[in-house]
């Protein structure tokens, strides 16, 4: 059963596109990573998904349903960002009870645990709160409602390297009990390899890549050799990146499948295989050449 | 995960009480408003004297309609703070929609309303009692003795009065937030009837009309109507709009 699925939608804010003719659809119970670059409409995607704001045109059903205010979506969806808004004079174990009474699926025993884990305090305001402890106190929240539809947007935001170690073992542990939809949108690819199945990659709010994780990892090959012969070999293929490493060496980038490897290898060229994290930067490069050539 | 149904009473039922609880602070601000408004009110509002010969009476006259008038302007305040980014985007952390928001913001302030009046018609008693405590009077009395009966429907058309400034500022906020230009607009507009209207009685009618009223039934009627027809003017200009942005 799909989800949610997008036919052609579009979103605009004034003048710009943010997300433009997007077509694609997430399984039940699966957990898709949503990467892109800034601005590469990652939020919008998941506040349009959320039922916070209105697509411009296209279809988006969420539970079959249009998500834009749709309470039935709200109950069973919960859309987690660093800039969640909680009134000042309530503490944080008052905010939880509250949330407890939204969602008819938590857990409270977890959310008390997660809460003494982390070592929050129940008398603590939430906007005492450092960034990577608010990051960490929404998490809670996210991961304890149980709903069906779990949105992430950079849950990571803040948190330190062993928090987010934690926080990615609790969402699996849970997702492993509890079984349900998560999208997560993240700049940290290469930490959530092992958590997510599917990556969805997007890229000016156009659809780049819908993929398997473990097709993704396939899905690029890096060639390293003699920059003539890389050059030679590389003219009428899928290039995803070149660049010069050392003197008169080529390390390029190129779409794996159809490719005569090996050949690749009797002419001496190494092959090396490419992180989804790398491809996805790699894919989604819109600099001309790299930062360095900003100072020459 | 099978998905759960949803009941919008239930669901407005959780922010009304969820909004008690985070706005506990706006009440704060009403009793230090009424306190300031008790402090004025110990000047009095008007004074006779006279004497014959050597005996002189002097008269003062206390009131407590400024507490009340400031109850009307925190109320009317309120209800446009909670249309404001601060106080929606707390809704949206959780279970809600336009509906549940608007209705569940509009029991809010018809609960505050109740309050108000409450806490604006006992300050008329901290009053005495200050007069009492502090002031050297020889004689204090009531210029009308009120009966229970006309205390409850006092009660009743303070807080119908307080719940129709609160519909008022209520959809001034909504306009607000739709676009900013009726943050100029709006007083713009008050004060520009002001200067328009200065030689016509029709601002005297719209005050004689809700507010010289002795019939409870019509003021009722009167009150009740007007914010009734506001919050649908602002429910309908918040329907459809973005939120969390």
């Amino acid at each position: 059963m799909n989800v949610i699925e997008c036919n052609g939608l579009t979103k605009m804010q004034g003048n710009h596109t943010a997300l433009d003719q997007l077509s694609f659809s997430i399984k039940e119970h699966t957990i898709t990573g949503l990467i892109g670059r800034n601005g590469a409409g990652k939020t919008t995607l998941l506040k349009i998904l959320a039922g916070h704001w209105k697509e411009t045109s296209g279809e988006v059903t969420v539970f079959s349903k249009r998500p834009f205010h749709n309470l039935f979506v709200s109950v069973n969806s919960i859309y987690i960002d660093d800039q969640l808004a909680f009134s000042t004079t309530m503490t944080l174990s008052e905010i939880l009870n509250e949330a407890s009474r939204f969602y008819p699926n938590w857990d409270k025993q977890l959310s008390e645990r997660l809460f003494n884990y982390f070592s929050f305090h129940e008398n603590q305001k939430h906007d005492q709160l450092s960034k990577g402890r608010k990051s960490t106190f929404h998490m809670i929240i996210g991961i304890a409602s149980r709903c069906a539809l779990t949105l992430l947007d950079e849950p990571t935001t803040g948190m330190d390297a062993a928090v987010r170690k934690d926080f990615y073992r609790a969402l699996l542990r849970d997702y492993l009990d509890h079984p349900r939809t998560m999208i997560l949108s993240s700049h940290h690819l290469e930490e959530m390899e092992d958590l997510l199945e599917n990556v969805l990659l997007i890229q000016n709010g156009r659809k780049y890549l819908h993929l398997p994780m473990d097709e993704l990892k396939e899905y690029g090959i890096g060639v390293t050799g003699r920059t003539e012969m890389v050059r030679q070999w590389i003219h009428n293929k899928k290039v995803i990146y070149v660049k010069e490493v050392g003197k008169n060496a080529t390390y390029a980038v190129l779409k794996r499948e159809g490719l005569p490897l090996e050949k690749a290898k009797q002419l001496g060229m190494e092959l090396t295989p490419v992180s989804a994290s790398d491809i996805c930067i790699y894919l989604t490069n819109q600099t001309k050449g790299g930062i360095d050539d900003v100072f020459k | 995960m099978s998905l759960n149904n949803v009941d919008i009473k239930r669901v407005i039922r959780q922010q009304f009480s969820y909004k008690c609880k985070a706005n506990t602070s706006l009440f704060t601000s009403m009793i230090v408003i009424q306190l300031i408004a008790v402090l004025f009110s110990l000047s009095g509002t008007g004074m006779i004297g006279t004497s014959i010969g050597y005996n002189g009476v002097s008269i003062q006259f206390y009131s407590g309609d400024i507490v009340l008038v400031f109850t009307m302007i925190w109320a009317f305040i309120t209800a446009i703070m909670l249309t404001t980014k601060t106080y929606t985007e707390t809704d949206y952390v959780f279970v809600a929609n336009h509906l549940t928001s608007n209705l569940s913001n509009i029991a809010f302030l018809f609960v505050a309303s109740v309050i108000g009046a409450i806490t604006s018609l006992l300050a008329v008693y901290l009053l005495k009692v200050v007069m009492l405590l502090f002031f050297d009077h020889g004689w204090m009395a009531a210029s009308q003795e009120i009966s229970v009966g006309q205390w409850v429907s006092g009660f009743l058309t303070t807080i119908f009065y307080l719940f129709m400034f609160s519909a008022i500022g209520y959809l001034i906020g909504q306009l607000t937030q739709r676009n900013k230009l009726f943050i100029v607009i709006i007083p713009a507009f008050i004060i520009g009837s002001l200067v328009i209207f200065v030689g016509s009685t029709i601002l005297m009618d719209i005050s004689q009309f809700y507010f010289n009223d002795s019939s409870f039934f019509s003021v009722f009627i009167k009150t009740v109507g007007t914010s009734f027809i506001l919050f649908l003017i602002s429910m309908v200009l918040s329907n459809g709009q973005e939120v969390r942005k």
